[in-house]
């Protein structure tokens, strides 16, 4: 019956005028604002005026709601679920049933009062723009969220029929079978090495979102975004950090005591189990978690580093897989405290294309080593010399003193960079004093671009950025020619490749 | 030409584990003839990719006026409500203006885009000149939309998801309602092709 309906173009629920006006409300409240606070405050700008406009606005909110309820449709095209939308900007969506990952229901607070639910449909691809239906009774959204999780199994089963009849026919593994060998665990002694060898600015810098975001908003989200803003800096400026006594004790030692903490809670016990399928990481104090990866959903990994765990013979494990939905770095599983060993069997295991012969390897010129001084160390040194003009002559040692060890550490920073390709494996390594290897199949790549500014140009100079469904890998300014040899050769590995990225 | 990366790639559209040892051994060889493979790959040529349609220049024009017109008008409020002289207002007004316009019309023959057998690219930029490339077979779903400036010029733009993230995504604009509706059923065809196997 529904799919006979599907075959025309269905709206929603007639109830979706007022959750799309409700939205409507939302994106435009800062227009509202605008409006609302003038009338309250006082202010004598023309009361009357305000009052009408306010009244517009909100009429006009209302008549593109049902305009927007109106314009909305939904059908099944063959084998796509095609969605047709807007008033003034019409757009046309389509998913083909193959490409669904999963539907939810979801309900706002304003669909709960209206008794409507929204039905969202997962893509695995990155549409920033949801496909989904804002309004529909319960009864029809789970109709419609189990015909289209059927429609997708069918067209799986087409798609796999052979490969899914073998994984049935094998015998059940055990736990410990399908998990496979443990190649890591974590005693307490391991435990606290890897605390107090932990990158402490970071912990401290993340203990200060904490204390001075959101205290409603608890480790996780402040964690997650203080570490993207530091992560472009980090490299270069916790680097500096290590070099000039920061001189605050209270700091330090906050910061050494949280890393400790840090460590306890999310590595205790840490075990890590290694098998054909995939890795099985199971770590925590508090809060045990296993996390499976499997070893298709691998985008790529990276072996990162840091002076203290170098010191000690540690290496931390990032692994980064595909998701459905939001691409972003929140995904890595990590795994501290590896040595040679454990870094030689993931390797092994999962990237056996490393004893290949290397086909090219590729360095970044000076030039990005200019730039870099020029916007990490002569720009602020400058700052701060100016600075000195109002606060006193001993800043300008500041500055000569920073812009020296910024030099310094860029033209290491710069020399360590290094791409290395072979025939199915491309390897970045970068970091001198934060060493950070990243290995990736070239069939992983989503899409290729090449950047050249007006400056780059003029050298002979390209920047090249590889997208992946877990974020993307950057190498700057490399020579023209073997950068557009480099695009072009990963492009033609990725399109000849018929393996599955995920 | 060199352009168009038609049957070597396809001859080797074979699963690796069904080659023989043979015939691993071969392709391997190929691989390792460095100079010659890299000399023989399909390249993408910026000469070889199409332009966008004129209208779209007129698109981007417009627009631009309008937003400076905006602003021109806000110039006004702010004339009889400050003490800003009018070239303190309209200097730097015209000057971006120029500025933006002028980069507009240079700006839009580096625009471009060229589909290939296996890939779709898509350039643009005067001062940071940027080439995206999105391999069709990493394609998640394409659709076609068109604002309301573009339905006046008969105009319309291809947008192009990939799991790669929103900056991987690709967005082709100043193409026929034809043309891009052309575009996204040959890409969605394919997807679809590729994830029945």
């Amino acid at each position: 019956m529904l799919k006979d309906d599907l075959k025309q173009p269905q709206r929603q629920a007639l109830l979706g005028v007022a959750v799309l006006y409700f939205k409507n409300l939302r994106i435009g409240f800062n227009i509202l604002l605008a409006l609302i606070v003038p009338i309250f405050a006082g202010w004598g700008v023309g009361g009357n005026y305000l009052y009408f406009a306010l009244g517009v606005v909100l009429v006009a909110l209302g008549v593109i709601a049902y305009f927007q309820f109106r314009n909305f449709f939904f059908q099944v095209v063959d084998d796509k679920f095609i969605i047709n939308q807007g008033v003034i900007k019409k757009e046309e969506l389509s998913v083909p049933f193959s490409r669904i990952q999963s539907v939810h229901i979801k309900q706002n607070i304003i669909q709960q009062l209206l008794n409507v639910v929204a039905l969202e449909i997962d893509t695995a691809g990155s549409t920033q723009k949801e496909v989904g239906i804002p309004a529909l009774t319960r009864s029809y959204a789970e109709a419609l969220k189990e015909f289209l999780l059927t429609k997708k199994e069918e067209e799986r089963t087409i798609d796999e029929s052979a490969p899914e009849n073998t994984v049935i026919e094998q015998p059940k593994l055990s736990a410990q079978q399908r998990k496979g060998t443990r190649i890591l665990h974590l005693n307490v002694v391991d435990l606290f090495r890897v605390g107090i060898t932990e990158n402490h600015l970071r912990t401290g810098l993340i203990a200060f979102g904490v204390l001075f975001g959101y205290f409603n908003q608890l480790e996780e989200v402040i964690k997650d975004e203080v570490e993207v803003a530091t992560r472009q800096v980090e490299a270069f400026v916790t680097t500096m950090a290590y070099v000039i006594p920061i001189g605050i004790v209270l700091f330090a030692l906050v910061s050494v005591l949280l890393s400790l903490i840090r460590t306890a809670l999310r590595y205790f016990n840490l075990s890590v189990y290694l098998s054909k399928r995939g890795l099985t990481v199971e770590a925590g104090l508090l809060k045990r978690q296993e996390n499976v990866v499997p070893a298709n959903k691998i985008q790529y990994i990276v072996w990162k580093s840091n002076p203290l765990r170098k010191l000690i013979g540690y290496y931390s494990l990032a692994i980064y897989q595909a998701s459905s939905g939001e691409v972003n770095r929140k995904n890595a599983v990590t795994v501290p405290g590896c040595k040679k060993e454990q870094m030689a069997d993931v390797n092994h295991a999962f990237f056996p294309e490393l004893d290949d012969k290397e086909l090219a390897t590729l360095k970044p010129t000076s030039f990005w080593q200019l730039r870099l001084l020029t916007f990490l160390g002569v720009l602020p040194a400058l700052a701060i010399a100016v600075l000195g003009w109002f606060q006193g002559w001993w800043l300008y040692i500041a500055a000569g003193a920073y812009l020296t060890l910024a030099d310094f550490f860029i033209k290491k920073y710069v020399a360590s960079f290094s791409v290395h390709v072979s025939h199915d494996l491309l390897e970045v390594k970068r970091g001198w004093v934060f060493p950070h290897h990243v290995l990736l199949k070239h069939f992983k790549i989503q899409g290729v671009n090449a950047r050249q500014s007006v400056f780059q140009k003029r050298r002979g100079l390209v920047s090249l950025t590889l997208f992946t469904a877990s974020g993307s890998i950057n190498i700057p300014f490399i020579p023209e020619a073997a950068g557009y040899a480099l695009a072009d050769y990963l492009l033609y590995k990725v399109e000849s490749s018929n393996l599955e990225w995920m | 030409m060199k352009t168009h990366n038609e049957n070597p790639i396809q001859d080797l559209e074979v699963n690796p584990s069904t080659l023989s040892d043979a015939e691993v051994a071969t392709e391997h060889i190929n691989f390792v003839n460095k100079p010659l493979e890299i000399a023989e790959l399909p390249l993408i040529d910026d000469e070889a990719f199409s332009p966008l349609h004129k209208e779209y220049l007129y698109v981007r024009l417009v627009s631009a006026l309008v937003f400076f017109a905006f602003l021109a008008a806000a110039g006004v409020f702010l004339y009889f409500n400050t003490d800003l002289a009018i070239w303190q207002i309209y200097l730097p007004l015209v000057v971006i203006a120029t500025f933006n316009i002028t980069v507009q019309i240079l700006g839009f023959s580096k625009k471009g885009y060229l589909m290939r057998t296996h890939d779709i690219s898509y350039k643009r930029g005067l001062i940071f000149h940027k080439r995206t490339t999105v391999p069709l077979v990493r394609i998640q779903h394409s659709e076609v939309s068109q604002g309301p400036l573009q339905r006046l010029f008969d105009l319309a733009t291809v947008k192009i998801y990939t799991a790669g993230g929103q900056q991987s995504d690709l967005s082709i604009p100043g193409l026929t309602p034809n043309e891009a509706g052309k575009v996204r059923d040959y890409i969605n065809k394919l997807v679809r092709e590729h994830a029945e196997g």
